[in-house]
């Protein structure tokens, strides 16, 4: 998903007028070769605003939030259904276990917010079995390249296109996305723990179920392949 | 030599070149022996489909073409050992079940078959792939018995490969997957390059458009299979050596 050139450069004469893409480069942390060529196909990543913005110490999702497209985006916190799918999977047995034992969860043992396969294990929280189809009708987006987003980084209008499907809050879409960090997508402090510390055993138990079935699938997977074929 | 001969002698170089890949793995105990095997018998078998190779082997059984039946009965064994080794790789071991409880069966009927037409062929002098004799239907009938087994193997494999590719979560698995699925289904389309060939004898080279991207595609996903093993075991010697 990409900004226009218009947009992007009526935002960056307002917050950072007169400034190069060498200097923009510079601010945001980013190879000046990208930005410069971001800047003048006119194909600016979100991830690029909100790191220039984040260059400039301007708060990345209202800077965003100005963007027509990101214009309805609030700060909030995740949903309780897609919670699950912020917390890696070592967290989530870690959290079980906390739970089992009557002790609290902490925020640290619950891991990074963003992990490896975390948009995969994000979208099957929200896939109800209609939202491939969904994504392929709205969107365009075949089933190959959703599968190497899920497995890479999921595009932030198919995020988005998720969020809308299972009712949570938009900006959750561009943390998945890694365009913004939790804190930045206005989380209540420590809301992981929160909800691993709150929700019912039970709930919490079947939520580490999935994502055990789904881990030991993969790795059974990954070990027949090289087993047998390796 | 003809150009079905270098692009057999092409790729039994490629098998021999992937033989010796996995040979090292193989020597450390943690290679498979049974999946070494089928790509020894692919190179000895693409081999034989070489002219001076078949000419020479030939000779030596009596230059009566026994070494293509040979070499045809070796094509069905490999497909049992492969595909039996490719269902336990994407984890379907009731499909590797399938396979052999079929094969025990229609192995030796496929193989008796293709004895009754080769010998009712009568081919009179050696000649690799019986191209000398492919004006007899008999002949051709031969060549179409050789596919029956392996595009049986074949539909069982197609559809369980892309579904166990679209469930990878890792880029090496799913290419090599992708790609066994697309090579086998080739095979499964291979016979009807004969059948068209039994309507009209110059169609005979529309076998070969099938079958040697689908050997090349299955080798480069075996291959694959051997480069992901490769990558793992060195990430987890990199993660061992990192943890302690």
């Amino acid at each position: 998903m990409k900004l226009g050139r218009d947009e992007v450069q009526a935002w960056l004469d307002e917050v950072s007028p007169g400034t190069g893409s060498v200097r923009l480069a510079a601010v945001a942390d980013l190879p000046r070769l990208r930005v410069k060529q971001q800047l003048v196909r006119g194909n600016v990543a979100p991830a690029t605003i909100a790191a220039i913005s984040r260059g400039l110490d301007l708060d990345p999702l209202t800077q965003l939030s100005r963007f027509a497209v990101f214009a309805d985006l609030v700060p909030s916190s995740p949903d309780t259904g897609e919670m699950p799918g912020f917390i890696s999977s070592p967290g989530l047995f870690r959290a079980s276990a906390e739970r089992l034992e009557n002790q609290p969860v902490t925020e640290t043992q619950l891991g990074p917010e963003s992990y490896d396969l975390a948009a995969l294990y994000w979208f099957n929280l929200a896939n109800d079995g209609a939202l491939r189809a969904r994504i392929a009708d709205e969107l365009g987006v075949n089933q190959p390249t959703l599968w190497k987003m899920l497995r890479t980084r999921l595009r932030e209008d198919v995020a988005l296109a998720v969020c809308e499907h299972a009712g949570w809050p938009g900006v959750s879409a561009l943390v998945i996305s890694e365009v913004l960090t939790g804190k930045e997508a206005g989380w209540a402090k420590e809301c992981r723990a929160t909800w691993a510390n709150s929700a019912p055993v039970g709930h919490l138990l079947s939520c580490t179920e999935q994502r055990l079935q789904q881990v030991a699938k993969q790795e059974r997977d990954r070990e027949s392949f090289d087993r047998h074929l390796g | 030599m003809a150009v079905s001969s270098w692009v057999s002698a092409i790729l039994a170089t490629s098998f021999l070149a992937a033989l010796i890949a996995r040979l090292p793995r193989l020597i450390q105990g943690v290679g498979n022996l049974w999946l070494w095997l089928t790509h020894l018998g692919m190179a000895l078998i693409l081999s034989l489909a070489v002219d001076p190779v078949y000419e020479f082997v030939d000779s030596l059984a009596g230059s009566q073409n026994f070494t293509n039946l040979v070499s045809h009965i070796g094509i069905a064994l490999v497909f049992f050992c492969g595909g039996i080794q490719i269902s336990h790789g994407i984890n379907r071991p009731e499909i590797a079940n399938k396979i052999l409880k079929l094969s025990t069966v229609v192995l030796p009927a496929s193989a008796a078959l293709m004895g009754v037409l080769f010998v009712l062929s009568g081919s009179s002098y050696s000649d690799v792939g019986l191209n000398a004799f492919r004006d007899n239907p008999l002949v051709v009938l031969y060549k179409l018995a050789l596919y029956i087994y392996p595009a049986i193997v074949s539909s069982f494999l197609v559809p369980p490969l892309m579904r166990a590719a679209t469930e990878s979560v890792s880029r090496i698995p799913y290419y090599s997957k992708k790609l066994m699925g697309f090579g086998f289904g080739l095979v499964i389309a291979a016979p009807l390059g004969h059948l068209a060939e039994l309507a009209n004898r110059q169609l005979g080279w529309i076998t070969d458009l099938f079958i040697y991207p689908a050997i090349l595609s299955v080798l480069a996903g075996m291959t694959l299979g051997l480069v992901d093993a490769v990558l793992c075991r060195r990430q987890q010697r990199r993660d061992f050596i990192q943890a302690s």
